[in-house]
């Protein structure tokens, strides 16, 4: 049963980032468009900043899902390199459960602020797109997130127990390797 | 309670989590909201975890790091970074350490295309890196000149660091763009003579190659147009001010995806990679935004920098004094954190210090990027080193940190330049914009 949640989330936020990334190149495919049409014949797209306002927090918030599966946070992990493996695999069990609790908490004010959002009627400004729907799309996907976070604590947790490394998620990465 | 003991005790408290291995955004995350309910009341603040990363999410001007990671991942599958290094290649790797030169020189060419400092190194790692060591290079010197011309990456513009100092601390990124120009080709020339001062030190570490026939030459050049399109696209468009920043990342994603589709065809495979790759890595400096947005707020009411400016103030020290001391301060903490993390969990209380100094906050800014290039390069933490470590095994560490020396002082030489005349960086900005 867990194996197949694991496997299936696994999926899950690996069509979620893919589909993501690919919604931000048509976006900047969209923008391309716009560009070549206002210069060369004056007429550009209407409402390409509201079309990229909203898609990109659906676009942003469906990779985190992938993020936390990879467990590509920014982390320093000196103090468990220094204590040993024990204290190391403790370590990443607690901080599995902070990033899973504050995903829990995000969730927990998204749902609201979507309602809210919803509720006020609030469109975009030039094409009148109701904006609701998309924050709802973005409390999905970040209610996937808790979904991959929980993955990757029962891994931690499990390795806690065993003694062995946890499956599937990649090492913690610096700061410095995004940028 | 004292505001400055509030913000003093959420500091710690931040520090402690990070320590634990909590990820920076969620430890900021977490003591920012716990902070700001301690002052103001548990429901405003809880619903700052809703709020903030909305904000985040629309904020249309940190739209450009996505496009730009993903313009950088595009480019490098498509081979970008080989044609570079190639052109350099063909007209200077035949003199002595001219492969290491080619190296810094397609490393500040690449960083052009892609705003990624461990991208480069990675990237010249594979392309760079195999040939200097069969044409007899010493490993020191093939893996120093990858990992410090791989740095290029994040002061060469477009740059995603770049981005995220000028969001976090409200600069129009073309200025800190049009400013990273000059440090950045200093950073070049420099590394450069770093190479040819290990030339003169040791005549052995870089052997001297056939030199190829002007054909050749020329072939590089032809098979190098795309890096040069994608890079005048990208820049050409955002100077020109015929692009805003985030038309140009888009176009040159667009650029980008054309040429690994016509370079490779239509791969799914690979192109999933990229974009999945890219995804991730976007996501992370997300999270991590939401969590300096969200801490910067429970600064802000404590109002613990403008008490830290006062204080300064009432020492009466002098200016430079002070910025001497923040550089020293960055470099102790480059040993238990890195950088860029350094650099944003300091970004509330820094900020109005430098600003109250007098400082140029885009001067201030192309400081704060060259430090933390240092950092990429230094030990404890230097991330580049540990990219090479870990493509290359049997190379130790002890190696690459003995070849990165020389860059080292090349760096320690440019900052001090830099911060001794701030007119360098500033000057183009105020001459084009």
């Amino acid at each position: 049963m867990y194996r197949q949640l694991r496997g299936l989330t696994e999926k899950l936020v690996h069509v979620m980032a893919l589909v993501g990334f690919l919604g931000l190149l048509l976006l900047a495919l969209m923008v391309t468009l716009d560009i070549l049409l206002r210069f060369f014949f004056g007429t550009p797209l209407q409402g390409v900043n509201d079309i990229s306002a909203v898609v990109m927090a659906v676009v942003i918030a469906a990779c985190i899902p992938k993020c936390l599966m990879m467990k590509q946070n920014i982390s320093i992990e000196v103090l468990g390199g220094v204590l040993g493996a024990r204290a190391n695999r403790f370590l990443s069990v607690f901080a599995s459960l902070a990033v899973l609790l504050f995903f829990v908490l995000m969730v927990w004010e998204f749902v609201p602020f979507a309602r809210d959002t919803t509720a006020s009627g609030e469109k975009t400004w030039v094409l009148g797109w109701p904006v609701g729907p998309w924050w709802w799309a973005a409390t999905v996907m970040m209610g996937a997130a808790v979904l991959a976070q929980f993955i990757v604590t029962v891994e931690d947790i499990r390795a806690l127990i065993t003694g062995q490394t946890p499956q599937g998620p990649g090492p913690a990465m610096d700061s410095d390797a995004v940028l | 309670m004292d505001p400055l003991l509030v913000a003093g005790i959420g500091f710690a408290l931040m520090l402690g989590l990070i320590a634990l291995h909590v990820p920076i955004g969620i430890a900021m995350g977490f003591v920012g909201v716990t902070g700001f309910g301690l002052v103001v009341g548990w429901g405003p603040a809880l619903s700052l975890l809703a709020t903030e990363p909305a904000a985040t999410l629309t904020n249309l001007n940190l739209a450009v790091i996505p496009l730009f990671m993903l313009m950088g991942n595009l480019a490098a599958a498509a081979g970008l970074a080989n044609d570079v290094y190639n052109i350099a290649h063909a007209f200077i790797g035949h003199r002595k350490g001219g492969l290491a030169t080619a190296t810094i020189l397609g490393c500040g060419g690449f960083g052009a295309v892609c705003g990624s400092g461990v991208a480069t190194t990675a990237t010249f790692g594979r392309v760079a890196l195999p040939e200097m060591l069969e044409r007899n290079y010493k490993p020191s010197l093939a893996t120093g000149s990858i990992a410090a011309g791989g740095t290029l990456g994040i002061i060469v513009p477009p740059s995603t660091i770049i981005v995220l100092y000028a969001i976090l601390t409200e600069q129009f990124v073309v200025e800190l763009f049009t400013a990273a120009l000059i440090p950045a080709i200093l950073g070049v020339v420099l590394y450069i003579a770093a190479v040819r001062g290990t030339m003169m030190i040791d005549p052995d570490a870089g052997a001297e190659i056939e030199k190829l026939p002007m054909k050749e030459r020329f072939a590089a050049l032809r098979k190098g147009w795309g890096v040069v399109v994608l890079s005048v696209v990208v820049l050409g468009g955002i100077y020109s001010g015929i692009f805003t920043v985030n038309e140009a990342a888009a176009v040159g994603v667009v650029v980008a995806f054309l040429f690994l589709v016509a370079r490779h065809g239509f791969n799914v495979k690979e192109l999933t990679d990229v974009l999945v790759q890219a995804s991730a890595t976007t996501a992370m400096i997300y999270i991590m935004v939401f969590g300096a947005t969200i801490f910067s707020y429970f600064m802000a009411i404590t109002d613990a920098p403008s008490i830290i400016v006062n204080g300064i103030a009432a020492l009466d020290l002098p200016p430079m004094g002070v910025i001497m001391a923040l550089l020293v301060l960055y470099i102790f903490l480059g040993a238990f954190f890195d950088e860029v993390a350094a650099m944003i969990i300091t970004l509330p209380f820094v900020i109005p210090v430098v600003q109250h100094l007098g400082f140029d906050l885009v001067w201030w800014g192309i400081i704060n990027v060259i430090v933390i290039e240092i950092g990429m390069i230094t030990p404890p933490i230097g991330i580049n080193v540990m990219v090479l470590n870990a493509m290359r095994r049997d190379i130790t560490l002890q190696t690459i940190y003995k070849g990165i020396m020389p860059f080292f002082l090349a760096d320690m030489v440019r900052l001090a330049i830099l911060v001794a005349f701030p007119v360098l960086t500033l000057w183009l900005p105020k001459v084009l914009l």
